[in-house]
């Protein structure tokens, strides 16, 4: 762990620590001020070692989470000019925004593996895309409760074989739907 | 004038040759020449090791660094200020170690192995040297395993592997340590040991930190090794040291162990 004076990574000692670890985690006070927490800059953050260290499940839909974050990043910047953007631009920003959202953890709660995998799963596949932002939060703490009460079989599915198996994904995608048309009557 | 029995001069003379002990305590000593910024230099141990444990008096002990023609240059562990120049010290013959083991889960220790969290003595019977040399290339195995850290966006973005170095960097008040202790205690049922090492912060921060890693049951397999602002330097400089050698303990066991360094910043400066 390093700490960093205005964000300066050029300096002295941040340099030469980077270089002797295998990745860095680099935290961002804007990100923090703006309510992203873990700040974590995901742009910049990398990890140097080999695909080993992730199970199965994750690497599956985590390729999905970068890929749509990154295109998110690229297009927030240029939809801030207020100009008219067309739909599937829209429908890009709006997941955008709620991957970034399912990324937000409240500090000392940290997330089982296969919880995770269920969630992230869920907002790349687009369960999430109407679901207003302030209900993500509670989207999330609902869809594992049902899942660790209806389907535990998944979950423990993805924690033992540490894969994500075509049989289970069906499952998935039905109980998903399910459980956002329900959600979404929760709403108003 | 009392007459002298000769009976009794030789059984006082016998009682007191009893009591005589022939071995001799041999130790090398020498004396301390200068004293300041956490450093003394010391004349006449001339046989001394490098990184071997001298001992001062006060019960303050040093590690032997600078090793010079005609003196030998110890970091202090204790307070420079209970050393004076013409001091006595002596040689250990010890290379600078600390205890290790399944004892230390739970607890708060110093960069020494020293208990300072009030819950007694702790006794195991085994030491690790402060200074190993690390494995060879052959010996290692690549990063096969992850280490779940519980946060989304480090899981599914930056995996992060068992026997992987990763660097958490960002300002003041960004969540550094938050990131690290949601690590820890995730852990939790893993077994994965933790370790997490504090250098140069306010005995209060750690306070926090130990009462957090308590309140989640995380400490069970834990133990937090603190050298606080207020501790010497040289304190400071080691406590990277012990976190690894104890971590060390534990690969050698065949265990999994997370170090955590809060912060090398404070270290380096």
């Amino acid at each position: 762990m390093i700490e960093t004076q205005e964000g300066d990574v050029s300096a002295y000692i941040p340099t030469n620590v980077i270089s002797i670890t295998d990745g860095q985690i680099y935290l961002e006070p804007n990100l923090f001020n703006a309510g992203v927490r873990p700040a974590i800059n995901v742009g910049i953050s990398v990890s140097r070692v080999g695909g080993n260290a992730q199970i199965k499940a994750m690497k599956k839909i985590a390729g999905t989470l970068r890929l749509e974050l990154a295109q998110f990043r690229e297009l927030e910047a240029f939809a801030k000019f207020g100009s008219d953007l067309d739909k599937a631009t829209q429908a890009q920003l709006r997941r955008g925004e709620r991957l970034v959202e399912i990324l937000k953890q409240k500090q000392y709660s940290p997330m089982a593996i296969e919880n995770q995998v269920m969630i992230i799963y869920s907002a790349t596949k687009g369960y999430m895309d109407e679901i207003p932002i302030p209900h993500i939060q509670r989207y999330q703490n609902d869809l594992l409760q049902e899942v660790e009460n209806m389907h535990p079989a998944i979950l423990q599915s993805i924690r033992e074989t540490k894969d994500l198996v075509k049989e289970n994904t069906d499952k998935m995608d039905e109980i998903l739907k399910s459980f956002t048309e329900r959600f979404k009557s929760t709403i108003n | 004038m009392a007459e002298v029995k000769s009976d009794e001069i030789s059984a006082i003379l016998r009682k007191q040759l009893s009591g005589f002990e022939t071995e001799v305590d041999v130790y090398e000593v020498g004396t301390v020449l200068y004293v300041g910024d956490g450093v003394a230099r010391v004349y006449g141990l001339a046989k001394c090791e490098a990184g071997e444990l001298i001992e001062f008096p006060n019960g303050v002990f040093g590690i032997a660094l600078n090793l010079e023609e005609d003196n030998v240059g110890c970091i202090l562990f204790g307070e420079s200020s209970l050393i004076k120049e013409g001091d006595q010290v002596k040689r250990t013959k010890r290379i600078a170690s600390m205890p290790v083991g399944e004892q230390m889960l739970g607890r708060v220790i110093n960069p020494l192995g020293q208990p300072i969290d009030g819950k007694g003595e702790i006794h195991t019977d085994k030491f690790l040297p402060l200074e190993r040399k690390a494995l060879g290339v052959i010996q290692r195995q690549p990063v096969k395993e992850p280490l779940q850290t519980g946060l989304k966006a480090i899981d599914a973005m930056i995996p992060i592997g068992r026997g992987q170095r990763e660097l958490i960097i960002g300002d003041r008040q960004t969540g550094k340590t938050a990131v690290a202790v949601d690590t820890i205690i995730n852990q939790k049922g893993k077994d994965v040991f933790c370790i997490y090492v504090a250098i140069g912060q306010k005995g209060s921060t750690v306070a926090q930190v130990v009462k957090s890693l308590e309140e989640a049951g995380a400490m069970e397999f834990t133990t937090v090794i603190v050298a606080t602002a207020s501790d010497p330097a040289p304190l400071q400089y080691i406590a990277p040291f012990s976190g690894a050698t104890l971590g060390e303990y534990f690969r050698d066991s065949g265990r999994h162990a997370l170090v955590v360094y809060d912060d090398l910043s404070k270290q380096a400066a």
